[in-house]
């Protein structure tokens, strides 16, 4: 694994012999991306005193770690729980530096999908992704986007790190048409081997037309270069949108499938709320890191595709308080979480779409927040199921769910909601 | 509901001594002392003389109380306490499960985790294969398509198994040798069976066995959740290089080489290259630290005399002990059979679970979801587990509590546990799973008979 180095970093001048005690390190994350490999040895309201692989001991500022990091000093050192509440919410995706050099083609390894006589992509490696690349697309750009989302789910769930390993998520860049029709056949044969028939005409209906989506790898291609089962797929229709770095629609799309790699999924009976809360998410991060959003989704009724509808807030985002505002004073939409869980795509209303928006924007608005927004994100790992809305409530603090509305409607009205 | 005392009703219990204190100690440190009225003060203990106490409050003032002015759980806790003690638990705070049990010859495993189920890798004579760690599991089990892959002997399918969703047959089946890490048991009995039972046509069995309740009580496993780890004393299998209940092999440990070759010793001494190891047969060997496998050679890189030293007063502190540093609860489980249980609450009313780590969501029995106030839905679900697939309803759960911990407002499903002897009742009311366990980062000792939760 590649470790950076460590840039802020107290007691380097006294940088000593440890007593450290040979036991489990951990990769230590700052808010701007450097990363240690290091032991704990003890921690304090002020600060973390870590060991390092050569046995020296550094002491680094609570207020510089990630809120995972510190979530792990209270759960293991008995750390006092109000060091999650250090520093501001920050943007950790903005200001970690991501080096150019841990991003690079690999010129000698085509990657085929199947047996295809002449390779359709080309490859791209960072450090957790892997990016398959046809036509006039900056593969390196969406690379450094994917490596900046992570950094900001690593900085914030506790297990998220742990969790990936040392797999990559397969992300493919379709800008040649012929790469991405073979793409097409590819994937619909292997739902089909899959014995998912449905899935495969629903994908095919909507292939063309889709602008990005999630796609289940087959077991061997997962085997064979270290892969997540699920992949981001691109299809490039407007290349400028992949010429940069952190552009809205790149971020909406991998901001929504590293949460939802993180929830790990949710049971038949515990789905409700899960559109609510991962849609919203992908709005959140699109508009509050690439300033706007660029995305409609497609919600396709029928499963042979025919009844396809597309959804999307008002404008570009630039207007989305402002609408929604105006919309809860003429009571065109209420303040609810509970009502909120149960909207689906299908008749989804702008207004609705940017409720909820909204929601997620409040739900990571605060240092509290985000340490209940992660205890969230938690609970829905190991119980499979979105928890309901009293019990959303109880995490972020409230007695009811009519206190946490009152508390949601305030942050839209006269809070930081913009 | 706990409270502080107000400035009035501290000066009644304690006599204020104002010292300031020059490092505020951690929230782990708090307890909550009750005076004789009832009242309750959060305080550290920082010493004591034979009457007294002094305590550190929460505001930084320390105070001295008379033992006769505090409950007599309180009294008890100040007599059993001592200052050492204190001081070394407080450095104790952070080390590990696996730090602890390593040092007792303990091997400890990375399990990986599938949804809520945990995997190990394990042996059937030389054919790896993966094992779901299955606490609900009364004896450990093959999948049969690995017992023959394995070459193993399979008996005819005369016997029967039970699981949530019925029956199956299973045969005995020779094993020559089983194996986890440097666990062995050599020429034992282990039933086989189809696990293919009860998946979809062409779903695959994502594993090859089932590590039960049986080995892992020999092996006197700890399961680790907020580590992911599983932890094993190959001292207790047939593998064993020392003898057992040998006190001096708690101060050895496991070190392995890139090349396969273990040993079981302890640090002598070393250079920045090599490491001298003292082995359990007193003869000492060198070994470069370069042929270690990373986490041993981590460990040698990392070992000091002050650190070994250290070590050594710590293999006297128990699990509990250094879990309860850390707020967790705890709870003697009771055994029947191979299996594991855990009173609590359902509803408010009082209840035992089956502690169950394969069920990777928890589940009711109907007829107990039903007598305990759960709201029980159509019964339009399906669970799925040996003996193939049985009907199942979504059921809330308004509360749950085990021990402190409290969960409110979940869904769970509830099937017939009991579909194949319904003239008995069953004595629990269902499996208590892997995602609560999860939730409350469980860690289950298998020598203790000790569950310890923690709710975050």
């Amino acid at each position: 694994m590649h470790i950076q180095r460590w840039i802020c970093l107290l007691g380097l001048g006294h940088a000593l012999l440890s007593t450290a005690i040979g036991g489990e390190s951990r990769i230590w994350t700052s808010r701007k991306g450097s990363t240690l490999e290091a032991e704990l040895l003890k921690c304090d309201a002020t600060g973390a005193t870590l060991v390092t692989k050569d046995s020296k001991q550094i002491v680094l500022k609570i207020e510089d770690l990630s809120l995972g990091d510190r979530q792990f000093l209270v759960e293991f050192s008995g750390a006092d729980p109000k060091i999650l509440l250090a520093g501001d919410v920050g943007e950790p995706e903005k200001q970690v530096r991501i080096e150019s050099s841990t991003i690079k083609k690999l010129k000698d390894a085509p990657f085929k999908l199947a047996d295809e006589s002449v390779p359709l992509f080309e490859l791209t490696e960072s450090e957790h992704f892997l990016i398959a690349s046809a036509g006039d697309v900056r593969a390196e750009a969406v690379a450094e986007t994917a490596e900046r989302l992570w950094h900001g789910m690593a900085f914030q769930h506790m297990n998220f790190r742990r969790d990936w390993a040392d797999k990559r998520m397969l992300v493919f860049l379709a800008e040649n048409r012929s790469a991405y029709g073979a793409l097409g056949e590819w994937y619909f044969q292997t739902l089909i081997d899959q014995k998912s028939a449905e899935a495969a005409e629903k994908a095919k209906g909507t292939w063309e037309r889709l602008g990005s989506t999630s796609i289940s790898l087959p077991e061997e291609l997962t085997k064979t270069y270290q892969l997540h089962p699920q992949a981001i797929l691109f299809n490039v229709k407007d290349a400028h949108q992949f010429k940069k770095a952190m552009s809205p629609f790149q971020i909406h799309t991998i901001a929504g499938a590293l949460l939802t790699k993180q929830l790990g999924g949710v049971s038949s009976f515990g789905s409700e709320g899960y559109f609510a809360l991962t849609t919203g998410h992908s709005y959140y991060k699109e508009i509050s890191l690439g300033g706007k959003s660029e995305t409609q989704i497609l919600s396709v009724v029928a499963s042979d595709a025919s009844d396809i509808t597309e959804k999307k807030g008002f404008e570009d985002g630039s207007s989305w308080a402002r609408s929604l505002k105006a919309a809860i004073r003429k009571s065109t939409v209420n303040v609810e979480l509970e009502p909120m869980l149960q909207w689906k795509l299908e008749g989804l209303k702008p207004e609705q779409l940017v409720l909820i928006y909204s929601f997620s924007y409040y739900l990571q608005s605060s240092p509290q927040h985000l340490c209940a927004f992660a205890a969230m994100v938690r609970r829905i790992e190991s119980n499979n199921q979105i928890p309901p809305a009293i019990e959303i409530a109880k995490i972020f603090g409230f007695d009811s769910v009519e206190a946490l509305n009152a508390d949601w409607k305030l942050f839209i009205t006269e809070g930081k909601f913009r | 509901m706990k409270r502080l005392l107000g400035p009035t009703a501290a000066a009644a219990l304690l006599l204020l001594t104002g010292h300031a204190s020059a490092q505020p100690p951690a929230e782990g440190d708090y307890r909550d002392f009750k005076g004789i009225n009832g009242k309750i003060i959060q305080a550290v203990m920082i010493d004591k003389t034979a009457d007294s106490a002094t305590l550190l409050l929460r505001n930084g003032q320390r105070a001295n109380v008379v033992f006769t002015n505090l409950s007599s759980d309180d009294q008890a806790y100040i007599t059993a306490w001592s200052k050492e003690k204190a001081a070394f638990l407080q450095k104790c705070r952070s080390l590990t499960i696996r730090q602890l049990l390593e040092l007792r010859g303990y091997e400890s495993f990375a399990f990986r985790l599938q949804g809520n189920s945990i995997f190990m890798d394990g042996k059937v004579k030389e054919k790896p294969g993966s094992f779901l760690i299955d606490t609900g599991a009364g004896t450990s089990l093959l999948h049969l398509q690995y017992a023959k892959d394995a070459t193993c002997e399979i008996g005819e399918m005369t016997e029967t198994i039970y699981g949530v969703a019925g029956e199956a047959k299973a045969a005995w089946t020779d094993v020559p040798t089983i194996s986890f890490g440097e666990s062995v048991f050599k020429g034992t009995k282990i039933l086989t069976t189809d696990l293919t039972n009860g998946l979809e046509e062409g779903e695959k069995v994502g594993y090859d066995g089932i590590l039960g309740a049986d080995i892992m009580t020999a092996l006197e496993a700890v399961i680790s959740y907020p580590e992911r780890r599983i932890f094993l004393l190959p001292g207790k299998s047939h593998g064993a290089d020392v003898p057992q209940g040998d006190p001096t092999t708690m101060a050895f440990r496991l070190f392995k080489t890139t090349s396969n070759q273990t040993y079981r010793g302890k640090v002598e001494s070393k250079t920045p290259t090599v490491a001298t190891l003292q082995l359990v047969d007193g003869k000492n060997i060198q070994v470069p630290i370069s042929n270690f496998i990373p986490d041993d050679a981590k460990y040698v890189t990392n070992w000091s005399e002050a650190s070994a030293f250290f070590l050594q007063h710590c293999r006297s502190l128990t699990i509990q002990e250094l879990l309860m540093l850390r707020k967790y609860q705890s709870f003697q489980y009771e055994r029947k059979g191979n299996h594991i249980f855990v009173d609590g609450t359902l509803n408010d009313n009082k209840v035992t679970y089956m502690i169950d780590t394969g069920a990777d969501t928890s589940l009711l029995h109907l007829k107990e979801a039903i007598d305990n106030g759960c709201e029980v839905g159509p019964m339009d679900e399906f669970v799925r587990g040996i003996g193939g697939k049985a009907p199942a309803g979504v059921t809330t759960i308004k509360k749950l509590t085990m021990g402190e911990a409290v969960l409110t407002n979940r869904k769970v499903l509830a099937t017939d546990l009991n579909r194949l002897s319904a003239e008995k009742d069953l004595d629990y009311v269902g499996l208590f799973g892997a995602d609560f366990m999860r939730e409350l980062d469980a860690v289950i000792t298998y020598r203790e008979k000790r569950i310890f939760l923690i709710q975050r």
